[in-house]
Protein backbone atom coordinates (compact mmCIF):
# COMPACT_ATOMS: atom_id res chain seq x y z
CA UNK A 1 0.00 0.00 0.00
CA UNK A 2 1.27 3.65 -0.91
CA UNK A 3 0.95 5.46 2.23
CA UNK A 4 1.64 8.63 0.31
CA UNK A 5 -1.60 7.87 -2.06
CA UNK A 6 -4.00 10.98 -2.03
CA UNK A 7 -6.98 10.06 0.60
CA UNK A 8 -10.12 8.95 -1.53
CA UNK A 9 -12.19 11.96 0.34
CA UNK A 10 -9.78 14.33 1.88
CA UNK A 11 -9.46 14.39 5.32
CA UNK A 12 -8.90 17.51 7.67
CA UNK A 13 -6.24 17.06 10.29
CA UNK A 14 -5.62 19.92 12.66
CA UNK A 15 -2.33 20.07 13.79
CA UNK A 16 -1.70 21.47 17.51
CA UNK A 17 1.59 22.28 18.51
CA UNK A 18 3.99 25.43 19.73
CA UNK A 19 7.05 24.53 18.75
CA UNK A 20 7.25 25.98 14.81
CA UNK A 21 9.95 23.43 13.54
CA UNK A 22 8.01 20.70 14.69
CA UNK A 23 4.56 22.03 13.76
CA UNK A 24 6.14 22.84 10.36
CA UNK A 25 7.09 18.96 9.54
CA UNK A 26 4.14 17.47 10.82
CA UNK A 27 2.08 20.07 8.68
CA UNK A 28 4.60 19.09 5.79
CA UNK A 29 4.47 15.44 6.02
CA UNK A 30 1.21 14.97 6.58
CA UNK A 31 0.43 17.19 3.65
CA UNK A 32 2.55 14.77 1.75
CA UNK A 33 0.57 11.91 2.98
CA UNK A 34 -2.67 13.96 1.29
CA UNK A 35 -4.01 15.50 4.46
CA UNK A 36 -5.59 18.95 4.64
CA UNK A 37 -3.81 20.13 7.47
CA UNK A 38 -4.30 22.98 9.86
CA UNK A 39 -2.73 24.46 12.59
CA UNK A 40 -2.63 26.02 15.81
CA UNK A 41 -0.03 27.06 18.54
CA UNK A 42 -1.74 25.79 21.48
CA UNK A 43 -5.32 24.63 22.25
CA UNK A 44 -7.39 28.32 22.47
CA UNK A 45 -6.17 28.87 19.25
CA UNK A 46 -7.28 25.58 18.07
CA UNK A 47 -10.64 25.36 19.28
CA UNK A 48 -11.13 28.45 16.98
CA UNK A 49 -10.40 26.85 14.14
CA UNK A 50 -12.02 24.14 15.21
CA UNK A 51 -15.20 25.89 15.32
CA UNK A 52 -14.68 27.47 11.62
CA UNK A 53 -13.33 24.59 10.23
CA UNK A 54 -14.69 21.04 11.64
CA UNK A 55 -11.13 18.75 11.52
CA UNK A 56 -12.40 15.20 12.27
CA UNK A 57 -8.81 14.34 13.32
CA UNK A 58 -7.13 16.19 15.79
CA UNK A 59 -3.12 15.55 17.11
CA UNK A 60 -2.05 17.76 19.44
CA UNK A 61 1.04 18.38 21.82
CA UNK A 62 0.38 17.79 25.51
CA UNK A 63 2.77 21.09 27.15
CA UNK A 64 1.29 24.21 25.50
CA UNK A 65 1.36 27.89 26.79
CA UNK A 66 -2.30 29.17 27.40
CA UNK A 67 -4.33 25.71 26.82
CA UNK A 68 -2.78 22.52 26.63
CA UNK A 69 -3.19 19.67 25.27
CA UNK A 70 -5.09 17.79 28.16
CA UNK A 71 -7.43 21.00 28.50
CA UNK A 72 -7.80 20.82 25.13
CA UNK A 73 -8.84 17.36 24.84
CA UNK A 74 -11.57 17.92 27.78
CA UNK A 75 -13.02 21.27 25.85
CA UNK A 76 -13.33 19.20 22.64
CA UNK A 77 -15.14 16.40 24.74
CA UNK A 78 -17.89 18.95 26.51
CA UNK A 79 -19.07 20.45 22.86
CA UNK A 80 -20.71 19.05 20.29
CA UNK A 81 -19.62 18.45 16.82
CA UNK A 82 -20.92 17.58 13.42
CA UNK A 83 -18.98 14.49 13.96
CA UNK A 84 -16.56 12.62 16.29
CA UNK A 85 -13.77 14.17 16.53
CA UNK A 86 -10.88 11.58 17.05
CA UNK A 87 -7.64 12.92 19.37
CA UNK A 88 -3.82 11.68 19.29
CA UNK A 89 -2.01 13.17 22.04
CA UNK A 90 1.88 13.66 21.49
CA UNK A 91 3.86 14.59 24.29
CA UNK A 92 7.53 13.79 25.65
CA UNK A 93 5.66 12.18 29.16
CA UNK A 94 5.70 8.51 28.86
CA UNK A 95 4.93 7.24 32.72
CA UNK A 96 1.72 5.13 32.61
CA UNK A 97 0.57 7.43 34.91
CA UNK A 98 0.65 10.06 32.31
CA UNK A 99 -0.96 8.10 29.85
CA UNK A 100 -3.99 7.27 31.59
CA UNK A 101 -4.27 10.83 32.27
CA UNK A 102 -4.40 11.54 28.71
CA UNK A 103 -6.81 9.14 28.00
CA UNK A 104 -8.86 10.21 30.96
CA UNK A 105 -9.04 13.64 29.65
CA UNK A 106 -10.32 12.10 26.22
CA UNK A 107 -7.08 11.38 23.91
CA UNK A 108 -8.05 8.43 21.32
CA UNK A 109 -4.52 7.63 21.19
CA UNK A 110 -1.26 8.43 22.56
CA UNK A 111 2.29 9.07 20.78
CA UNK A 112 5.58 9.75 22.10
CA UNK A 113 7.81 12.11 20.90
CA UNK A 114 10.07 12.31 18.68
CA UNK A 115 7.22 11.66 16.85
CA UNK A 116 8.20 9.01 13.40
CA UNK A 117 6.22 9.91 10.93
CA UNK A 118 5.49 6.24 9.69
CA UNK A 119 3.88 5.93 12.96
CA UNK A 120 1.90 8.44 13.29
CA UNK A 121 0.23 7.90 9.78
CA UNK A 122 -0.03 4.23 11.11
CA UNK A 123 -1.78 5.83 13.77
CA UNK A 124 -3.65 8.45 11.89
CA UNK A 125 -5.06 5.22 9.87
CA UNK A 126 -6.41 3.64 12.49
CA UNK A 127 -8.45 6.75 13.39
CA UNK A 128 -9.63 7.25 9.96
CA UNK A 129 -10.73 3.16 10.30
CA UNK A 130 -12.97 4.75 13.72
CA UNK A 131 -14.17 7.77 11.67
CA UNK A 132 -15.21 5.63 8.73
CA UNK A 133 -16.88 3.10 10.94
CA UNK A 134 -18.72 6.12 12.45
CA UNK A 135 -20.23 7.49 9.43
CA UNK A 136 -21.28 4.51 8.41
CA UNK A 137 -23.18 3.59 11.40
CA UNK A 138 -24.47 7.34 11.17
CA UNK A 139 -25.89 6.81 7.55
CA UNK A 140 -27.74 3.47 8.29
CA UNK A 141 -29.33 5.23 11.56
CA UNK A 142 -30.39 8.25 8.77
CA UNK A 143 -31.58 5.54 6.44
CA UNK A 144 -33.32 3.83 9.09
CA UNK A 145 -35.12 6.71 10.30
CA UNK A 146 -36.10 7.68 6.96
CA UNK A 147 -37.20 4.28 6.33
CA UNK A 148 -39.52 4.03 9.68
CA UNK A 149 -41.29 6.99 8.13
CA UNK A 150 -42.12 5.96 4.96
CA UNK A 151 -45.06 4.41 3.12
CA UNK A 152 -42.65 1.45 1.48
CA UNK A 153 -45.24 1.31 -1.63
CA UNK A 154 -45.03 4.74 -2.37
CA UNK A 155 -42.56 6.45 -1.12
CA UNK A 156 -44.19 8.99 0.71
CA UNK A 157 -44.83 9.66 4.60
CA UNK A 158 -46.44 6.80 6.39
CA UNK A 159 -49.26 6.87 9.15
CA UNK A 160 -46.14 7.15 12.15
CA UNK A 161 -45.18 10.70 10.69
CA UNK A 162 -48.63 11.59 10.06
CA UNK A 163 -49.12 11.14 13.46
CA UNK A 164 -45.95 12.97 14.68
CA UNK A 165 -45.46 15.39 12.79
CA UNK A 166 -49.25 16.67 12.49
CA UNK A 167 -48.91 17.50 16.12
CA UNK A 168 -46.31 19.65 15.64
CA UNK A 169 -48.30 21.60 12.66
CA UNK A 170 -51.28 22.08 15.01
CA UNK A 171 -49.45 23.09 17.83
CA UNK A 172 -47.14 25.91 15.09
CA UNK A 173 -50.55 26.69 13.91
CA UNK A 174 -52.03 27.34 17.50
CA UNK A 175 -48.87 29.57 18.53
CA UNK A 176 -48.30 31.79 15.63
CA UNK A 177 -52.29 32.24 14.71
CA UNK A 178 -51.96 30.65 11.21
CA UNK A 179 -54.50 28.68 9.42
CA UNK A 180 -53.70 25.41 8.65
CA UNK A 181 -55.66 22.65 6.14
CA UNK A 182 -56.13 19.42 6.04
CA UNK A 183 -57.51 16.82 3.00
CA UNK A 184 -58.38 13.50 3.13
CA UNK A 185 -58.92 11.50 -0.17
CA UNK A 186 -59.93 8.46 -0.64
CA UNK A 187 -59.96 6.50 -4.38
CA UNK A 188 -63.31 5.29 -5.40
CA UNK A 189 -64.26 1.57 -6.09
CA UNK A 190 -60.67 0.58 -5.37
CA UNK A 191 -61.35 -2.57 -4.49
CA UNK A 192 -62.73 -3.25 -7.36
CA UNK A 193 -59.63 -2.44 -9.22
CA UNK A 194 -58.02 -4.95 -6.82
CA UNK A 195 -60.79 -7.37 -7.47
CA UNK A 196 -61.02 -7.10 -11.50
CA UNK A 197 -57.33 -6.45 -11.96
CA UNK A 198 -55.28 -7.98 -9.60
CA UNK A 199 -52.87 -6.55 -6.56
CA UNK A 200 -50.17 -5.54 -9.12
CA UNK A 201 -52.69 -3.11 -10.78
CA UNK A 202 -54.23 -2.04 -7.75
CA UNK A 203 -50.65 -1.05 -6.59
CA UNK A 204 -49.62 0.67 -9.61
CA UNK A 205 -52.69 2.86 -9.45
CA UNK A 206 -52.32 3.43 -5.51
CA UNK A 207 -48.57 4.56 -6.19
CA UNK A 208 -49.41 6.89 -9.44
CA UNK A 209 -52.30 8.34 -7.36
CA UNK A 210 -49.51 9.31 -4.67
CA UNK A 211 -47.43 10.44 -7.35
CA UNK A 212 -50.10 13.17 -8.76
CA UNK A 213 -50.97 14.44 -5.11
CA UNK A 214 -46.98 14.72 -4.36
CA UNK A 215 -46.63 16.47 -7.71
CA UNK A 216 -49.33 19.20 -7.53
CA UNK A 217 -48.84 20.24 -3.64
CA UNK A 218 -45.97 23.24 -2.39
CA UNK A 219 -43.01 21.68 -1.83
CA UNK A 220 -40.95 22.22 1.69
CA UNK A 221 -44.33 23.55 2.61
CA UNK A 222 -47.55 21.08 2.09
CA UNK A 223 -46.64 17.11 2.97
CA UNK A 224 -48.73 14.15 2.50
CA UNK A 225 -48.80 10.43 4.21
CA UNK A 226 -50.62 7.21 3.70
CA UNK A 227 -53.21 6.90 6.19
CA UNK A 228 -54.76 3.60 5.16
CA UNK A 229 -54.89 1.06 2.15
CA UNK A 230 -56.16 3.85 -0.18
CA UNK A 231 -56.65 6.76 2.35
CA UNK A 232 -54.15 10.07 1.73
CA UNK A 233 -53.91 12.92 4.02
CA UNK A 234 -52.62 16.15 2.90
CA UNK A 235 -51.35 18.60 5.19
CA UNK A 236 -51.18 22.21 4.10
CA UNK A 237 -49.95 24.99 6.67
CA UNK A 238 -50.52 28.53 6.13
CA UNK A 239 -53.57 27.64 3.81
CA UNK A 240 -57.29 28.56 5.15
CA UNK A 241 -60.65 26.91 4.20
CA UNK A 242 -60.45 28.61 0.52
CA UNK A 243 -57.76 27.56 -0.28
CA UNK A 244 -58.12 23.88 1.03
CA UNK A 245 -61.44 23.54 -1.13
CA UNK A 246 -59.45 25.31 -3.93
CA UNK A 247 -56.19 22.83 -4.38
CA UNK A 248 -59.05 19.74 -3.47
CA UNK A 249 -60.98 20.95 -6.46
CA UNK A 250 -57.64 20.62 -8.54
CA UNK A 251 -56.71 17.59 -7.63
CA UNK A 252 -60.49 16.01 -7.80
CA UNK A 253 -60.47 16.98 -11.68
CA UNK A 254 -56.53 16.39 -12.43
CA UNK A 255 -57.27 12.69 -10.57
CA UNK A 256 -60.39 12.39 -12.98
CA UNK A 257 -58.41 13.52 -16.07
CA UNK A 258 -55.65 11.25 -15.85
CA UNK A 259 -55.31 7.93 -17.65
CA UNK A 260 -53.21 5.05 -15.55
CA UNK A 261 -51.55 2.66 -18.33
CA UNK A 262 -51.27 -0.70 -16.79
CA UNK A 263 -50.88 -4.10 -18.00
CA UNK A 264 -54.15 -4.71 -17.97
CA UNK A 265 -55.50 -1.82 -20.01
CA UNK A 266 -55.80 1.58 -19.39
CA UNK A 267 -57.78 2.79 -16.08
CA UNK A 268 -59.52 5.57 -15.28
CA UNK A 269 -60.30 6.70 -11.19
CA UNK A 270 -61.59 9.36 -9.03
CA UNK A 271 -61.58 10.57 -5.88
CA UNK A 272 -63.29 11.80 -2.97
CA UNK A 273 -62.00 14.67 -0.48
CA UNK A 274 -63.00 15.57 2.71
CA UNK A 275 -61.78 19.14 4.10
CA UNK A 276 -61.07 20.17 7.61
CA UNK A 277 -58.98 23.19 8.52
CA UNK A 278 -58.30 25.81 11.42
CA UNK A 279 -58.46 28.91 11.28
CA UNK A 280 -56.89 31.32 13.88
CA UNK A 281 -59.20 32.76 16.18
CA UNK A 282 -62.15 30.81 15.31
CA UNK A 283 -64.39 29.06 17.48
CA UNK A 284 -62.73 25.87 17.48
CA UNK A 285 -60.01 27.04 19.03
CA UNK A 286 -57.67 24.45 20.20
CA UNK A 287 -58.34 21.92 17.38
CA UNK A 288 -56.31 18.53 18.18
CA UNK A 289 -55.35 16.75 15.85
CA UNK A 290 -57.55 13.55 15.94
CA UNK A 291 -59.71 16.51 15.76
CA UNK A 292 -59.21 17.68 12.45
CA UNK A 293 -58.69 13.83 11.16
CA UNK A 294 -62.33 13.21 12.17
CA UNK A 295 -63.75 16.11 11.33
CA UNK A 296 -62.10 15.21 7.74
CA UNK A 297 -63.11 11.71 7.62
CA UNK A 298 -66.55 12.84 8.23
CA UNK A 299 -66.83 15.18 5.19
CA UNK A 300 -65.24 12.67 3.09
CA UNK A 301 -67.56 9.86 4.39
CA UNK A 302 -70.48 12.73 3.12
CA UNK A 303 -68.59 12.86 -0.51
CA UNK A 304 -68.60 9.10 -0.76
CA UNK A 305 -72.38 9.14 0.51
CA UNK A 306 -73.40 11.90 -2.02
CA UNK A 307 -71.77 10.27 -5.41
CA UNK A 308 -68.82 10.08 -4.76
CA UNK A 309 -65.91 12.24 -7.53
CA UNK A 310 -66.38 15.10 -5.00
CA UNK A 311 -64.71 17.45 -2.81
CA UNK A 312 -67.14 18.00 0.75
CA UNK A 313 -65.90 20.64 3.62
CA UNK A 314 -66.96 22.81 6.76
CA UNK A 315 -69.05 24.64 4.82
CA UNK A 316 -70.93 22.32 2.61
CA UNK A 317 -70.80 20.71 -0.93
CA UNK A 318 -68.55 22.75 -3.63
CA UNK B 1 35.69 16.16 18.65
CA UNK B 2 35.48 12.78 18.31
CA UNK B 3 32.51 11.16 15.64
CA UNK B 4 30.83 9.50 18.70
CA UNK B 5 30.68 13.33 20.46
CA UNK B 6 29.19 14.82 17.87
CA UNK B 7 26.28 12.60 17.02
CA UNK B 8 25.08 13.03 20.16
CA UNK B 9 24.86 16.61 19.40
CA UNK B 10 23.33 16.35 16.42
CA UNK B 11 22.36 13.11 15.31
CA UNK B 12 22.04 14.53 11.62
CA UNK B 13 21.75 10.87 9.98
CA UNK B 14 18.82 9.82 12.40
CA UNK B 15 16.70 12.89 11.51
CA UNK B 16 17.56 12.31 7.92
CA UNK B 17 15.47 8.99 8.58
CA UNK B 18 12.57 10.84 10.84
CA UNK B 19 12.06 13.16 7.42
CA UNK B 20 12.41 10.61 4.88
CA UNK B 21 15.46 11.45 3.16
CA UNK B 22 14.12 14.78 2.35
CA UNK B 23 17.38 17.21 3.09
CA UNK B 24 15.28 20.09 2.00
CA UNK B 25 12.90 19.98 4.97
CA UNK B 26 15.98 18.56 7.09
CA UNK B 27 17.49 21.82 6.75
CA UNK B 28 14.31 23.76 7.13
CA UNK B 29 13.44 22.96 10.51
CA UNK B 30 17.24 22.80 11.86
CA UNK B 31 16.69 26.65 10.95
CA UNK B 32 13.23 27.06 12.19
CA UNK B 33 14.89 25.36 15.63
CA UNK B 34 18.34 27.28 15.72
CA UNK B 35 16.09 30.64 15.17
CA UNK B 36 13.38 29.74 17.95
CA UNK B 37 15.63 28.47 20.50
CA UNK B 38 17.05 32.06 21.80
CA UNK B 39 14.13 33.12 22.65
CA UNK B 40 13.14 29.99 24.55
CA UNK B 41 16.36 30.33 26.52
CA UNK B 42 15.34 33.90 27.33
CA UNK B 43 12.34 33.04 29.03
CA UNK B 44 14.23 30.18 30.84
CA UNK B 45 16.35 32.88 32.40
CA UNK B 46 13.56 35.06 33.08
CA UNK B 47 11.68 31.87 34.27
CA UNK B 48 14.86 31.59 37.30
CA UNK B 49 14.96 35.58 37.53
CA UNK B 50 11.80 35.67 39.17
CA UNK B 51 11.92 31.99 40.87
CA UNK B 52 9.00 30.65 38.77
CA UNK B 53 9.76 26.66 39.13
CA UNK B 54 7.09 25.74 37.30
CA UNK B 55 7.82 27.82 34.14
CA UNK B 56 11.05 26.90 34.30
CA UNK B 57 9.63 23.19 34.29
CA UNK B 58 7.24 23.98 31.80
CA UNK B 59 9.96 25.79 29.14
CA UNK B 60 12.31 23.15 29.86
CA UNK B 61 10.16 20.43 28.78
CA UNK B 62 9.12 22.08 25.86
CA UNK B 63 13.06 22.53 24.71
CA UNK B 64 13.87 19.13 25.46
CA UNK B 65 10.77 17.76 23.34
CA UNK B 66 12.14 20.15 20.40
CA UNK B 67 15.51 18.86 20.88
CA UNK B 68 14.35 15.47 20.88
CA UNK B 69 12.44 15.96 17.19
CA UNK B 70 15.43 17.29 15.91
CA UNK B 71 17.70 14.53 17.33
CA UNK B 72 20.18 16.82 19.47
CA UNK B 73 20.71 14.44 22.20
CA UNK B 74 23.41 16.47 24.73
CA UNK B 75 20.83 19.40 24.31
CA UNK B 76 17.82 17.70 25.57
CA UNK B 77 19.93 16.10 27.90
CA UNK B 78 20.53 19.37 29.47
CA UNK B 79 16.93 20.78 29.06
CA UNK B 80 15.77 17.42 31.01
CA UNK B 81 18.40 18.45 33.89
CA UNK B 82 16.54 21.88 33.57
CA UNK B 83 13.09 20.27 33.72
CA UNK B 84 14.30 18.32 37.10
CA UNK B 85 15.65 21.03 38.97
CA UNK B 86 12.03 23.09 38.09
CA UNK B 87 10.01 20.22 39.02
CA UNK B 88 12.03 19.36 42.59
CA UNK B 89 11.94 23.64 43.08
CA UNK B 90 15.69 23.42 43.32
CA UNK B 91 16.59 26.75 42.09
CA UNK B 92 19.61 27.18 43.72
CA UNK B 93 21.42 24.86 41.65
CA UNK B 94 19.35 25.43 38.77
CA UNK B 95 21.16 28.36 36.99
CA UNK B 96 24.01 26.19 36.48
CA UNK B 97 22.19 23.79 34.66
CA UNK B 98 20.62 26.62 32.40
CA UNK B 99 24.03 28.30 31.69
CA UNK B 100 24.99 24.29 30.36
CA UNK B 101 21.50 24.33 28.33
CA UNK B 102 22.70 27.59 27.06
CA UNK B 103 26.22 26.42 26.29
CA UNK B 104 24.89 23.30 24.64
CA UNK B 105 22.85 25.09 22.19
CA UNK B 106 26.24 27.34 21.18
CA UNK B 107 27.96 23.57 20.65
CA UNK B 108 24.65 22.72 18.61
CA UNK B 109 24.78 25.93 16.18
CA UNK B 110 28.26 24.96 15.54
CA UNK B 111 28.22 21.32 15.18
CA UNK B 112 24.83 21.95 12.41
CA UNK B 113 26.87 25.46 10.88
CA UNK B 114 29.88 23.97 10.85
Amino acid sequence: MNRDAPCQDEWSILVVEDHPATRQFMKLRLRKAGYRVMAAGDGREALEILKHHFCPLVITDWMMPEMDGLDLCRAIRQESWEGYVYIILITAKDSQEDIVRGLEAGADDYLSKPVHPAELLARLQTGRRILELERTLKERNQEIARLSITDPLTGIYNRRYLNDTLTVEVRRALRYKRPLGLLLCDLDHFKRINDTYGHNVGDLVLKEFAGWLQGSIRGGIDWLARYGGEEFVLVLPETDLAGSFDLAERLRRLVAEKVIATPAGDITITASFGIASFTPGGPENHPAPETLLNEADQFMYQAKKSGRNRVVGPTGNQ
Amino acid sequence: MGKGKMTEIFDRQALLERVEGDEELLEELVHIFLDHTPRQLDKLRQALEVGDASALREQAHTIKGAAASISAASLMAAAQQVESAGKNRELKGAGALVENLAQEFERLKEVVGG
